[in-house]
């Protein structure tokens, strides 16, 4: 009898090995998501043609306008911006008022033919994206003030870019035609990540 | 005459002595055994985070980077969590730990002057050895640490998430950690 149960304690440590784990094993998954993001340094200039002023993002035309006839001369500049999505994206460019609009005076002249709005030419660079004409020029000798927003076609970049976007501003000038005196303006908006 | 018979008794009684010695014997060969190869590995648990957050499970957990890389600048965010669990191997054995895609990866492909795969270290402390895996690229990178003797108690593994300088594209990054205590050298 002792011998028997002696002998059920030898099969059970026998039967021990099978039953053991020689090894053991745990994994960690590591996760995590980086947010689609898009940025744009402040712009430098470059390939400045005329006596056009750029100071951070405000770029000044006075030089352009000739005192003497009162015609504005052509000219143009390159912004630079230090740009970046890490995302497929949109690039696009905004002008509020579709031309340089003059804020001082809307008065229509009583003859002869004017300037009252003056138009230009916006085009951008961006990884393989170029538009020479985002924003059309505008020349014409009709009534000035806030005008209608022109907004570039949609432009869809098919990945992340890492690099300088380029905007050429370029203003034809008015030949001889003279322009009515005053302050003139709008506001470019230049974009990359959601369409304007 | 009566001596011998008495002689001739006593031998017939130390005759099954003889027999009972021999049973005791074979008693003390049936209480010996072996002990099984075990390597054995608990729960693991968080014990310090940064920028990261753990979630155990019964195969292992899921550690997850709260803030893997900036909204504002898209570069790699450092994160650090470190995990114990208890682990035992009661023979020499090997501690192995691997990566499956080495580093945290993603499916969009690579772009110039973005990263698509963020690296990560991972240092584990083992059986009075220290390690540390850094997979760089490699899929399936792997470290191993041997230890020569039986080994019980908290399996130290820390996982560094390493900046970069470019940018990483948007998107989920993911890698699977093995660890493994593998009995026999």
């Amino acid at each position: 009898m002792k011998k028997m149960i002696l002998g059920a304690t030898a099969a059970a440590l026998l039967a021990s090995p099978a039953l053991a784990a020689p090894s053991a094993e745990q994994t960690v998954t590591i996760n995590g998501t980086a947010p689609t993001v898009c940025t744009l340094g402040a712009p430098t200039s470059a390939n400045l043609v005329g006596n056009l002023n750029v100071t951070g993002s405000t770029v000044t035309v006075t030089g352009l306008f000739d005192a003497a006839d009162a015609t504005m001369d052509a000219g143009s500049v390159t912004l630079r911006f230090a740009g970046m999505c890490n995302y497929p994206h949109n690039v696009s460019l905004k002008s509020a008022n579709g031309y340089l609009y003059n804020t001082t005076s809307n008065v229509a002249p009583l003859s002869g033919t004017f300037f009252r709005r003056i138009g230009y030419n916006a085009a951008y660079a961006w990884a393989n994206v170029f538009r020479p004409t985002a924003i059309p020029a505008v020349d014409s000798t009709l009534a000035g003030q806030s005008g209608v927003a022109v907004t570039s076609a949609d432009a869809a970049v098919s990945g992340a870019n890492l690099g300088t976007l380029n905007v050429t501003l370029r203003f034809d000038g008015s030949g001889t035609t003279p322009v009515v005196a005053g302050n003139y303006t709008d506001s470019l908006t230049v974009q990359i990540g959601a369409d304007l | 005459m009566s001596l011998i018979r008495l002689l001739t008794a006593a031998a017939v009684v130390l005759a099954p002595g003889v027999a009972m010695g021999a049973e005791t014997v074979l008693q003390e060969n049936n209480l010996s055994g072996q002990m099984a190869s075990v390597c054995r590995l608990g729960t693991m648990v968080s014990t310090s985070a940064e920028n990261a957050a753990f979630q155990p499970s019964i195969t292992g957990g899921l550690l997850q980077i709260t803030n893997l890389a900036s909204s504002q600048t898209a570069l790699v965010q450092s994160a650090t969590m470190a995990l114990t669990l208890d682990g035992m191997c009661n023979q020499p054995h090997t501690l192995k730990i691997r990566s499956s895609n080495g580093g945290l990866t993603t499916d969009a492909g690579p772009t110039g002057g973005f990263i698509n795969r963020i690296d990560y270290s991972a240092r584990v402390t083992w059986g009075g050895q220290t390690g540390i895996l850094q997979p760089q690229g490699q899929v399936g990178a792997n470290l191993a640490l041997t230890v020569p003797t039986a080994a019980g108690s908290g399996l130290g593994v820390e996982i560094q998430i390493i900046p970069a300088s470019l940018p990483a594209v948007a998107g989920q990054y993911e890698d699977s950690l093995v660890i493994e205590l593998l009995g026999g050298l």
